[in-house]
């Protein structure tokens, strides 16, 4: 899968530029750290932040990726997948400690010495988060300076326990209760389940009748499907009562799996759908009157699904771009005018 | 991990104390009772200790006010990163408090 690289004044604007480019909740990403702001109080930001991001593939799979870092690793296939991940933030100290917890609660059979070791020596540089990011409780970014501060100093604590790990048997697999602590997701089947109940309980709560079904569309991603009349409530104005639903249908799957989440789509009588053919249209409207008129043009605020949309119905266009501007909730696109010869840009990215 | 509920048992766990809710002695409907019974369902859903979950509600006209109380260990689920599960829980909220015709706000106490 992809990386995307992008900037930002913190850490956690590049972040939402990565969201933005990958169109997947945060929850779906993952991310390195490449640099972090350097330091300062509010306002006194110097520098750029830069972070590394991906959609988070099915795990677990051995990773493909730039270089090897941990060699060693390399050789392992499964869990190995994991450690490398690691192995990639170049920079981000802060994690350290924190994470090296939850990966010892992973299920690395059998590569967890080896993967320990490389860990070990690039140590304070490896520390990583990918995989607690997909929790929607780390609050990674947040927390970001603080954490540096302390889990620099925590480093060797950190190695520590990572080496005590490596005795444990076989590992532990999954846990049910682990807001910290991410391990594998449940099969997509059992989270397409879960969400399904989820999602059933509460139409029935709002005294909705509506029919919920559940299809697993590939293997991270699922789709719960409500149909029937009279679902506008549940769609809410341009679709946030969706968001909303799935958003809780994620924190419903965490907790009744304790795993990780993929993706849980929410679909409310065909809406999304619409929106999104709508949208297409529009932006290629749009972006034909930018070629026209030479002028970029800014579009109102939208989440990231739905500026995905606008992306991709761009980039197909010669003559344009596209890029993402403010933070969320209140980030737009802007589609503006390049100099390329319509027919011959491909698009990328 | 294969008895993972395919329709039950969660959502009838919900509704434990919830029955007592939504009707009251006489059998009236109690104000907010759909915006009640959807916040209910959702925190039970969300919570790994559940039994700890306490809702207060406080009415002022057509407005309710909830108040939510959960295990120091489900804060962070029930609030989310930058609050985005709570808001989640105050659109849902506010959108079943729309069918009883009630304007709703759920605050996440932090105790």
């Amino acid at each position: 899968m992809e990386w995307v690289e992008t900037t930002g004044k913190t850490v956690d604007i590049a972040k939402e530029a990565a969201l933005d480019q990958l169109g997947v909740a945060e929850a779906d990403a993952e991310f390195v750290v490449v640099t972090e702001p350097r330091s300062g109080l509010f306002g006194l930001l110097r520098g750029e932040a830069r972070v590394r991001a991906r959609v988070v593939p099915k795990a677990p799979r051995p990773k493909r990726g730039r270089g090897a870092k941990n060699p060693r690793a390399e050789s392992k296939s499964k869990g190995a997948s994991k450690e490398k991940a690691d192995g990639y933030s170049d920079r981000t100290k802060s994690r350290s400690a924190k994470n090296r917890a939850p990966d010892g609660d992973e299920p690395q059979r059998g590569s967890g010495k080896a993967k320990r070791q490389s860990g070990e020596r690039s140590s304070p540089k490896a520390g990583s988060k990918n995989r607690a990011k997909s929790d929607e409780s780390t609050e990674e970014t947040s927390k970001e300076s603080s954490n540096g501060r302390r889990s620099r100093s925590a480093n060797s604590d950190g190695v520590d326990r990572a080496e005590g790990n490596t005795n444990r048997p076989g590992g532990s697999g999954r846990r049910r209760e682990g807001a910290d602590t991410m391990q594998e997701s449940a099969p997509i089947e059992v989270q397409a389940s879960e969400a399904k109940s989820f999602v059933e309980g509460l139409v029935r709560e709002m005294g909705l009748a509506g029919t919920v079904s559940s299809q697993v569309l590939d293997e991270s991603t699922a789709e719960i499907k409500v149909e029937g009349d009279g679902l506008g409530l549940l769609v809410g104005r341009g679709g946030t009562t969706i968001a909303a639903v799935q958003e809780l249908s994620r924190a419903a799957v965490q907790r009744a799996t304790g795993g990780r989440v993929d993706r849980i789509l929410i679909d409310v009588a065909g809406y999304r759908a619409k929106r999104a053919e709508a949208l297409q249209k529009f932006a290629q409207q749009v972006a034909q009157e930018v070629i026209t008129s030479g002028t970029e043009r800014r579009l109102e605020p939208m989440a990231s699904p739905d500026r995905k949309v606008v992306h991709d119905a761009v980039t197909e266009i010669a003559g344009v771009g596209t890029r993402s501007e403010g933070e969320d909730p209140r980030r737009y696109v802007v589609i503006f005018p390049t100099d390329e010869a319509p027919g011959d840009s491909l698009p990328h990215l | 991990m294969s008895d993972f509920p395919g329709g039950g048992t969660a959502p009838a766990e919900a509704h434990d104390d919830l029955d007592d809710q939504v009707d009251d002695m006489a059998g009236n409907r109690i104000s907010g009772a759909t915006a009640r019974a959807v916040l209910n369902h959702v925190v039970h859903s969300i919570t790994s200790e559940p039994e700890a979950v306490v809702i207060e509600a406080e009415e002022r006209g057509n407005q309710l006010r909830f108040r939510l109380h959960v295990a120091p260990g489900d804060m962070g689920r029930v609030i989310g990163r930058r609050g985005r599960v709570a808001q989640a829980i105050r659109a849902v909220v506010a959108a079943a408090g729309s069918r009883d015709g009630v304007s709703t706000y759920v605050d996440v106490v932090d105790e």
